[in-house]
Order: C-alpha cells, then structure tokens, then sequence
C-alpha cells in the first residue's frame, strides 16, 4: 500500500458530479470514494456541492416545508375530524330518538290498555308484536293524555270487581287470556257476540244473541258501578272514553277518504287488527283470523274481509268469493264491478235500530245514554281504479 | 449581447475521422427527437456530427479498438444525459441559439449555486460571472480558446457539473488564499504537549502504538475512511455525510460505529501482534493522544495512485 498523499491529482468535475448523483459504475465509485475518503479538497467540493444543490432543489425524501402562512396546523388536521364526528353524532341523535319513542308509545299504549293488560305477573299476557305497537304509534295525542287519577284508580280497583265488571262474553271470548278491568263496562256489549271467539276457536263461532248479550251486560255493568265508589266509576268511565277514543281514533286514521266518516264506520282490513283494540272491535270483525290459504280458484287470497261467519276474499285474480260458514265453502260472485277487485273490507257502522247512533256511542258524553248499540256490517270493495262498491250480503254489489 | 463565442478553425460537428460506425437513421431521429435538438438550433447533420464526436470521444463506452454495434450504440447513447450533453457540445462549438437556451436554462441556477457555496451574494456572483465568462470561451490555453463544456462526458447532469465547477473553483480559491493568510498570532492554534503523565509510557511503546495506529488506519477500506476523515476531521454531521452518499442518517452512524470498533480490534490485534499482552494492549489504547506521533490527518488523506489526473489548480 502506497500512503504517499497523491494530492496533485483529483478526479475530475465530471466524475466528482456523477459519483454525487450515484451515476458512476460501481468499479468507477469505488476508485472515487477511496480518493475523497483520503482527499480533502475533494471531499470539500462533493460536501459544497451537494449543499448547493440542496439548497437550489429539495431532495425527494426531505419533508417539504410547511407554508408560513398555514394556519394551525393541529386544528387544520382535526378538521377532517368533524366529518365522521357530525355523522356520528347525527346517528346518536337518531338512536337516541328512535329509543325514546317506541318507549313513550309504549306508555302511551300502557295508558290507554286496562290494567290488566299490563301486568307483568299476569301469565297470560302476551307481549305486543312489533307490527301491533308501530299501530299503536298511531294513536292520537289526545289518547296519550290520560288522566293521572284514572289510571291511579284502575290501579286501585279491586280484581273481583274487574272479574264481574266484564261480561261472561268478554271472558269467554278472550279464552281467558286476558280480563277486562272495570274501565270496560261499555266496551263489554260489542264483545258479547261471536265474534269475539274467534280470537281463540275459529272453527265454532257462535251465532250472535244481541238481545241476551246486552242484558247480561247491563247486569253486569249495574253490578259494577253498584261495587265501585263514584270516583272509581268516574275513573272507569274516563279509561273507558280514551279506549274508545283510542279506537276510534285509530280506525279513523285507517279509514280511507272515500269511505264513510270515521266517527260514524269503522273500517277494519282483515288481517290487520289491532290486538289492545281487539276487545273493543271483536264485535265488527268476527273471522279476522280465518283467512283461507287457497281459495277454489287455487290461487291465495289477496284480500279477505269477515263478519262473524260471512267471509269474503279476492284472490290473486281478481275473483271474489263469499263464504257463509267461516271459510268452510266459499262462492265465486259474478262480477258487478269494473277493473280488477284488489280489496275487500269491513264497514261497521254501529246503530241501534238501523239509524247510525254510532256517534253517541263513541261519544257518551254526548248525551247518548247506555243504549247497546248493535253493529251492522258492510263490506266494501276496492278495484285496481279506486272505485268502491258496497255490499250488505257480498253477492249483490252496488258502485259506491 | 453576449460576445461571439468561442469558435473552433475546424468545422464545429464534423465526424472525426476515427467514428467508423455511422449512426443509423432511424436511432438518430429518435435520438434528436428525445434531445429536443430543435430547440438549440443545431440541423441534423450537426447533430449527427455532435454524436459521432461524443461516441468517439470514448468508443462508445467499449475498450480501445472494439468497433461498436448499433445496439453498443443505441445503449451507449441511452446512458448518457444526451440532451445536456448536446447542448454542452453545441455551446461549446458557438452554437447561439444553444447558448441561448444555455443561458435560460442554467444562469439562475448558476447564480445561486455559486451564493450556496460562497455563503456570500457578492462571491456568489462573482463566482458564477467568472465561471460563465470560461465557459464563453474567453479564456485561452496554447493560443486558442477552451470552453470547459467540450469536458463534459454526460455521465452526471449539467447543473450537477455546473455546481460541481463552482464548487471546485471557490475551493480552489480558498485553498489559493489560505496560503496568503497573514500569521497574525502563529501560537493561537498552538496545542501544547500533554503534561508530564504520572507513570509515563515508555517511548518504546508509543512507538508501537504509533505503528499499529497507523497500521490499522490503512487497512480500513474507503468507505471506512471517508466517514471517519469526514466527521472527525471535516466535522461533517451525520446529515451531511448522510446526503453525499445518499443514504440515511442512521445508515451512517451505524456504519461509523461499526468503522470504529474495527479499528479499534486492529489496533489491539496489532499491539498484540507487537509482542503486547492483552491487558497492555488495552491500557496502550488509553495513552493520550498528544503523546503520539503520528499525523491522523496524514494518514488519512493518504491514498493511493488514482487514475486521476486532473491537476488542483494552484
């Protein structure tokens, strides 16, 4: 090895450039890095310039310098952070919303159900399905408002005394599942009739006694109000007027345009019914749950509408068929109607005597004294138009 | 107005007599298309000319005597930065349009590279106009003009050299007048021996510190070297070192670290070699410095008979 410095001679520009610039074969590189490790003016004019040349470009891997007239730069970073924070707090806002409300409807539903209904050690309550509480979600506000003391009353009001105040009817037709408290003695009449069976027996429903039903209620009714003090009655009669409000109100917001008022007819599409207003419309919709799986045409049922043991149905085609006997034999009816019949439902207009009284039956401060009221049925079609045609029996249609 | 460049008595792109291959059409309008050779005014017989005095200069990149290929061709004039290295040649040949791309493409980045290495705006364009004044060609050696841009090969780009040029200037200047600095106080940088230690080591044995010191010193390998002569000698921080070799900052370090426990292993492999016990070697290694005599900066700059042949100016 010579240590002699061999400082006269020097690579030259061209070579010092390119071994900066990592140009240089690797044979080349070697022979200058071994010049510059021992040459000190060459390893001065690499370090200067590389140093110019940093100072006239910024290498690739430096970090680029931050802009003086950047703002924060900590804020500037968060405020992409908003975005999802907004969105997340948007999604809060709507579960939190979405949670409050299937729970106040849920009290409002607790407020406007006798007090049995609500128990929870009852074991023949049943819970409400989904479908049923987004129909309770209907109810009007005034249904909502509930008097404290009635509900502090119906509390207070004895089981027996719940028992009696019901008719054998109410009982029988709920097949015990469920006992209707002494809020109830006006809602007792319409339960009295077969219909009210159908909730548990579809196969036997009882032809209706009206005439017996309503005397073994006003009995009852008496016995009840005889049993409660008069506050406890008034309690009574204040639940029992949100029910029917409930009710009645319910059915009007279902009650289409075109069909008659709603304080006055009730409207109740088979297979969609209400199961906390299913003691107070037992009487209007007997078969609700009889509905056919395939008709005589071999089709299924679009639509089907029941009155006691009177059925009618629309299957996927059009047809309407009658059925006298709950669903037993079913009758094509010739058709009456233009376009494609799509629904079939039942009108209930409640009437003493043939004059619609229902009015002063929904509404017994009215004035409307404790006259049962029997229910009389129309069955009403809707085509694929809009048109409507009304009938009494379901054979003979007449355009509405 | 710029003064008439430098004009060379033979014709400027003429194909030397030795470029026995000649370039294929179809290579030299591609060729001219990637150099944008339009754009410096130079026809296509002078930029054939250019070429063929490019690939002649060096054979192509092939040893002496090797007749190139048009491939050997193509790929030799693919690894050289032909567009500067086009208009290099076309400026130094006169060529004005060239010069006038020359001049808006690299006298600003001229101006403040010479400002970056000065550290001075004054030096810096001093530098740069007595650097743009030699590449005019207004210098002259043995009776006829020179353009230092007839040396450039290619091989690194054209600012690059151009810095590299300014660089090598003001270190030569430096070098130039560190010599005429006047010794005001010869003693400042006077650094006295190293007091009269308690049990002083005997002379016999620095001497062979000496020795396995500078023994070990040779046996590192350049890279070794250069990291040592640059950040113990030239006070070089990682970072620096760092951008010359172009790799990372910890790269350097870590090879720095690993260069010193080499060295020190020689050097007790050496004292050891010497006829040293283990535990004398160690305590050898512990003698002061200043007790030495040996010249680290000597040593280190010691290199071995390049191929190099360019003369510092003095």
């Amino acid at each position: 090895m010579n240590q002699i410095p061999q400082l006269d001679f020097h690579p030259d520009a061209e070579a010092l450039s390119a071994f900066a610039e990592q140009a240089l074969p690797p044979a080349e590189r070697a022979q200058v890095l071994g010049h510059i490790g021992g040459c000190g003016r060459c390893r001065q004019i690499v370090y200067l310039a590389q140093e110019a040349a940093d100072e006239m470009e910024a290498p690739a891997w430096a970090p680029a310098p931050r802009p003086a007239t950047e703002p924060n730069r900590w804020f500037g970073s968060w405020r992409l952070v908003w975005v999802p924070a907004a969105g997340l707090a948007a999604l809060v806002a709507v579960a939190i919303t979405l949670h409050h409300r299937p729970a106040t409807q849920n009290a409002d539903i607790a407020k406007a159900t006798p007090q049995e209904f609500r128990a929870a050690d009852s074991p023949t309550v049943r819970p409400m399905p989904s479908t049923e509480k987004s129909r309770a979600a209907a109810l009007p506000v005034e249904t909502k408002q509930a008097p404290a003391p009635a509900r502090a009353e119906s509390y207070t009001a004895p089981a027996e005394t719940s028992a009696t105040a019901a008719p054998p009817g109410a009982t029988a037709a709920n097949g015990g599942n469920f006992r209707l408290s002494s809020a109830q003695p006006n809602i007792a009449p319409p339960l009295a009739g077969g219909s009210g069976q159908a909730f548990t027996s579809q196969a036997t429903p009882p032809e209706p006694n009206p005439e017996t039903a309503v005397a073994a209620w006003q009995q009852e009714q008496q016995r009840a109000v005889d049993g409660l003090s008069n506050r406890a009655q008034a309690a009574a009669k204040a639940t029992q007027m949100k029910m029917r409000s409930a009710a009645d109100h319910m059915v009007a917001s279902r009650a289409p345009s075109f069909g008659p008022t709603g304080a006055q007819i009730e409207a109740t599409p088979s297979g969609s019914f209400h199961r906390d207003a299913a003691p107070a419309m037992a009487g209007l919709t007997g078969d609700w749950k009889a509905q056919p799986a395939r008709l005589p045409s071999g089709l299924a049922p679009l639509s089907t509408a029941a009155a006691q043991h009177h059925m009618l149905a629309i299957d996927q085609a059009g047809t309407l068929f009658v059925s006298e006997d709950a669903g037993k034999g079913w009758v094509a009816v010739p058709r009456q109607w233009t376009g494609k019949a799509i629904q079939v439902r039942l009108w209930r207009t409640w009437s003493s005597n043939g004059a619609q009284q229902a009015q002063a039956v929904v509404n017994p401060e009215h004035g409307a004294g404790p006259v049962p009221p029997t229910p009389s049925a129309v069955f009403e079609m809707v085509n694929d138009a809009g048109l409507a045609w009304v009938s009494a029996d379901g054979k003979t249609w007449k355009q509405q | 107005m710029p003064p008439q460049p430098a004009q060379s008595a033979a014709p400027p792109f003429a194909a030397p007599p030795s470029a026995a291959a000649p370039i294929p059409a179809a290579l030299l309008e591609e060729l001219w298309r990637e150099c944008g050779a339009e754009a410096t005014g130079l026809s296509e017989a002078e930029f054939n000319g250019i070429l063929l005095k490019i690939g002649a200069a060096q054979n192509y990149g092939l040893t002496a005597g090797t007749v190139p290929s048009r491939q050997q061709q193509a790929a030799y004039f693919r690894s050289v930065r032909l567009p500067d290295l086009v208009l290099a040649q076309a400026c130094a040949a006169g060529n004005e349009r060239a010069w006038e791309r020359f001049l808006a493409l690299y006298q600003q980045p001229m101006v403040r590279a010479a400002i970056a290495i000065t550290g001075s705006d004054t030096l810096g364009r001093e530098l740069a106009g007595s650097l743009y004044a030699e590449l005019f060609g207004l210098t002259e050696r043995e009776g006829e003009r020179r353009c230092p841009l007839s040396s450039y090969k290619g091989r690194g780009s054209l600012a690059g050299w151009l810095r590299t040029i300014l660089a090598q200037r003001h270190v030569d200047h430096c070098r130039r007048s560190h010599r005429e600095l006047p010794l005001d106080d010869p003693l400042s940088s006077y650094d006295p021996p190293a007091p009269e230690p308690d049990c002083p080591q005997s002379l016999a044995e620095l001497t062979v510190l000496d020795k396995a010191l500078e023994n070990a010193l040779g046996e590192q390998d350049a890279e070794e070297r250069l990291l040592l002569a640059a950040y113990y000698m030239d006070g070089r921080t990682l970072l620096q070192i760092a951008r010359v070799l172009q790799v990372h900052e910890a790269t350097v370090s870590r090879k720095l670290h690993r260069a010193i426990d080499r060295l020190r292993k020689r050097v007790l492999k050496n004292l050891r070699d010497a006829g040293l016990s283990r535990r004398a070697a160690e305590e050898a290694l512990g003698a002061d410095p200043r007790d030495l005599n040996i010249n680290l900066k000597k040593l280190l700059q010691s290199s071995e008979p390049g191929p190099f042949q360019e003369k510092a100016a003095r």
